[in-house]
């Protein structure tokens, strides 16, 4: 197409969601952080039939953190930012059971997980 | 002759009596029955009453004196012992090892640690020190001598050598006469 060689791009400027910037973007992410670590001894207490220890909700919080590592949009960082607040205020506010509040911790997932190993997979078959 | 006997009447009167006079129960209206009775007939009645700590010894004195203590000032090893305890007592720092964690170890480039963990860092400092630490101060607290720094500057410090001591007088009561 010798046209695309001529006619020369137009950069789009999208609208942003909430920040400008990875920096802000990352400033947002850690604030959000630091308010779920400073509500985790309530957390533990208002769904106590989990049975958690403050380390383990540490874990969940990190595990659930990192597991978005490798976004680079930051319109998505930014929607997820705010799902994670949304979450945040639901668990503050006691609106989750104990069973919803659960489904951040994938250990206590109870479907039967595909098996990773040689092993699991030999006992299982080869289906 | 009138002013004779008005000179002597005046020398009369001027002359000093002294005149003892006793409270009776029946004049004293304006105070209490009991509280007259008692100064008079009491001799070891005292007025103020609520002041019994007269007779203590330096060791009692000493008990008092506890209640009253205030904490010795922070001085800048008392910031860092703190501030390495904190440091410490952190999660992924005591798996590894405590004894590779220095002043100059920096928390990103040595231990290998987030930014996540970072936080949750500065998170145990606002806990132990009191006092909520900005988003934009996180840059600067990445090694624990930084953090130090950064106490010293924000909790004001004391970082001058005490003062020597020497015969010369006081200067604070050297007031001009």
């Amino acid at each position: 197409m010798s046209l695309s060689n001529r006619i020369t791009p137009v950069l789009k400027e999208i609208r942003p969601v909430l920040s400008v910037n990875h920096a802000e973007a990352k400033r947002r992410v850690l604030n959000l952080y630091k308010i779920w670590l400073r509500q985790i001894p309530y957390i533990r207490v208002d769904y106590i039939s989990n049975n958690w220890t403050e380390p383990e909700l540490r874990k969940i919080l990190k595990e659930n953190f990192l597991s978005n590592k490798n976004v680079t949009d930051i319109r998505v960082i930014d929607r997820l930012l705010v799902k994670g607040q949304m979450d945040f205020v639901e668990t503050a506010e006691i609106w989750r059971q104990a069973h919803n509040a659960a489904l951040f911790d994938r250990s206590m997932d109870t479907y039967k997980q595909k098996p990773k190993h040689f092993l699991e997979r030999f006992y299982e078959g080869h289906h | 002759m009138l002013s004779i006997i008005s000179r002597r009447c005046l020398n009369i009167t001027l002359r000093y009596s002294p005149i003892l006079y006793r409270v009776s129960t029946k004049q004293a209206h304006t105070l209490s029955k009991k509280f007259v009775t008692n100064a008079i007939y009491n001799s070891k009645f005292q007025m103020f009453s609520h002041n019994q700590k007269r007779n203590l010894t330096l060791d009692e004195w000493a008990e008092i004196g506890k209640k009253y203590e205030t904490p010795d000032s922070l001085t800048p090893q008392k910031l860092t012992e703190r501030v390495m305890r904190v440091v410490n007592d952190f999660d992924k720092i005591k798996e590894a090892s405590k004894t590779e964690v220095t002043e100059t170890t920096h928390f990103m480039n040595d231990l290998g640690l987030d930014s996540l963990d970072h936080v949750e860092i500065i998170v145990a400092l606002e806990d132990e020190f009191g006092f909520e630490i900005p988003d934009v101060d996180y840059d600067k607290l990445y090694t624990p001598r930084a953090i130090v720094e950064y106490m010293i500057q924000k909790l004001h410090v004391n970082t001058s050598p005490p003062p020597l001591p020497s015969s010369d007088s006081d200067p604070r009561h050297n007031i001009p006469h």
